[in-house]
Formats: C-alpha cells, structure tokens, sequence
C-alpha cells in the first residue's frame, strides 16, 4: 500500500496537533514525522490539564500545553522525533486496536534495530531498550481512520519534564522522579543517534516492511482545515481545559 | 453535598481519577480523568451523564458503567476498575450504604 511522507517540520504544540487530525479527516494514508518548538507538554484526551500540568512552570520556562486527540498520560515533547501515521481501519493494520499497535510499533522497532539499538515493543503501546521507554504511543479511530502518533526520544530532561508534570502524590515526588529516570532511557545514552539518521531509518522501515512511502506535501484543503483547527480548537481553553 | 475525589491507580499502571459531587448517596456531580484510553472518546461525557441520579452503589454503579460502554473498547482499564474509582471517591461519604 502507498502511503505519503510528510515531513512538517517543527511547530507548536498546538499545531501539531492541529495538523495530525486535519490529515486524519483527511483520509490519505500518511508517515508523518515532526517535531516541536517550542518544547510542549501534551496530555492526554481524558486528562485535566489543571491536575497533570503547572501551567506556571510551563509559563515560566515557555513551554506550550495542549491536550491530544488521543487518550493516554501527559508527555513533555522536546528533544525527540515523534511519528504519525493515518490509515483506514482494516486496509493494511489490524482492525483490532491492540494488534494494531504492535504492527505500526513493530515498524519503529525495526528502525531503531537497524541502527543498533536493541529495541522491543511493550504492549500496550511502548517501545523499550533494556527495559527502559524509549518510545510511547497513542491511537484513536474516528469515522474508520486510525490516527497513531508516538514520541521517539532523542535525549531526555527528567529534572525538566517534572518541573512541569504535577504528580499524583507529592510526598513522593523523588521516588517518582528516580523511577522515571530508572525507567526512560533515549538514543543519546545510547550512543548519541541524530534525528537526521532516525527519520532515514524509520523511513527505510517503513519501506522494508513492504509498503511505498512517496514524499508528499499537505494539500491545499488539510492547511485549511489545520489552520481552522488550530484557532478554533488546539489554542482554545475550551479545548485545552476541557477536562 | 460534598466534593469526593479519589486517584485509583489500575493494575498495570493506569490511573483514574474520580471527583464527584453527592447529594445523600446520589452523584450530583462526576468527572472521570486519567491517562486510559476509551473508543470512542466522546463516550466519556456519556458515562458521567448516565452516572449523574445514581447512588454510589457497587451493583448500582457497574451496571451503569457496563450499559455506557457496553459499544466501547478501552485499553488499560476495565469497567470495574471505573466502578472501583467511583466506589474508592464514595469511601469518603459520611453515611456508607454501598456495601
């Protein structure tokens, strides 16, 4: 099956969000991979971003909130790669969600494989070296399309990430950082991988796993619609705060 | 009336985070948070509709959770871990009848 590449680049919070579900309506299978500046924190759809997020801390340290179409935690978004692909439900990945997950994970383990790191996928949805996360993803399905966008972490900030994350009990706030940082490992540590060499090897995955990737631009129509999205939904409190 | 919250943290690492407003026994109020996944999404606003009237009762409870989302697929968590959620939050109800 043919899908298109689009690669967008760094944007905003926001925008990026905006734009992965304007390609979801869309409807045209799609590889996207992009970035994000500034950094962000995305959370989750069922999230409350008062609850998971200090806004002051991100105010102070310029860092954007939004929340995701996708259900799952609260990701700050910095230094990595993150991927999204959009396809028809039951045209080339499993119908069933949790099949599906480990079909598109498999395509990104087998890109970091081939620079020599020893990546598995986790079910439900993550993508571990020696254990550690180095790679976690969300998926929804509207309307028979599925959206799966996922982070592959270039380099990592625990100190950081936590200055922005509220946690669920403060008193235990060190034990929680410790254990992520016990827990989250990223291609610098292990052996300092650029992101020119893992969007090359994620592309060639995605190639060997047999379908034709064809570099694409967005059309006319999702620029739209991604623009009508990011003002009326991604920059809105009514979206952002809506939980 | 009170405000009742609770964080149930799901085998395997989920969390749900329930807060919700009781008149006597009966929810007046109820927001479900938390980092699961639910398809579709929207059905979310469904469940806390269903579940406003209702008393925090076990068998109560499940089955308005299990008719919610009876069409839904969710990933990470059960609908007895939601009914668990809303029953932890309604410990803290002063006259308990959710036994």
């Amino acid at each position: 099956m043919e899908y298109r590449l689009l690669e967008t680049g760094a944007n905003n919070g926001a925008m990026n969000m905006a734009i992965d579900e304007s390609v979801m309506i869309g409807r045209i299978p799609t590889l996207r991979l992009y970035t994000w500046s500034p950094p962000a924190v995305s959370i989750g759809y069922f999230q409350s971003m008062e609850q998971e997020v200090d806004l002051k801390e991100c105010r102070t340290r310029g860092v954007d909130v939004v929340r995701r179409l996708t259900g799952g935690g609260a990701v700050y978004h910095d230094k990595e790669l993150t991927y999204s692909l959009v396809v028809e439900e039951g045209k080339d990945f499993s119908s069933d969600i949790l099949g599906s997950y480990k079909e598109i994970c498999g395509i990104i383990v087998s890109g970091l494989r081939s620079l020599g790191v020893e990546a598995e996928f986790r079910p439900v949805n993550d993508i571990v070296v020696d254990g550690r996360k180095i790679s976690g993803s969300a998926q929804t399905r509207r309307e028979g399309v599925i959206l799966q966008h996922g982070t592959i972490l270039l380099d990592v900030d625990v100190e950081t990430m936590f200055s922005l994350l509220k946690v669920p009990d403060e008193k235990i706030r060190d034990k929680i950082i410790k254990s992520a940082r016990e827990g989250v490992s990223s291609l610098r540590e292990l052996g300092g991988i650029g992101i020119g060499r893992v969007r090359e090897a994620i592309e060639e995955a995605f190639k060997k796993s047999g379908r034709r990737l064809v570099r694409g631009e967005l059309s006319k129509e999702e620029k739209e619609r991604a623009l009508n999205l990011y003002t009326t939904k991604y920059t809105r409190k009514e979206w952002n705060f809506m939980r | 009336m009170g405000v009742y919250k609770a964080d149930y943290k799901v085998p395997g690492g989920k969390m749900v985070r329930i807060q919700m407003e009781l008149n006597g026994d009966r929810i007046t109020n109820i927001r479900i948070t938390g980092d699961f996944f639910l398809h579709p999404e929207e059905a979310i606003f469904e469940l806390e509709r269903a579940l406003v009237g209702k008393r925090v009762r076990e068998g109560e409870i499940g089955s308005v959770v299990e008719k919610a989302l009876s069409k839904c697929q969710m990933v990470g968590i059960s609908p007895m871990d939601l009914r668990s959620a809303i029953m932890k939050a309604g410990r803290g109800h002063k006259n308990p009848t959710s036994s």
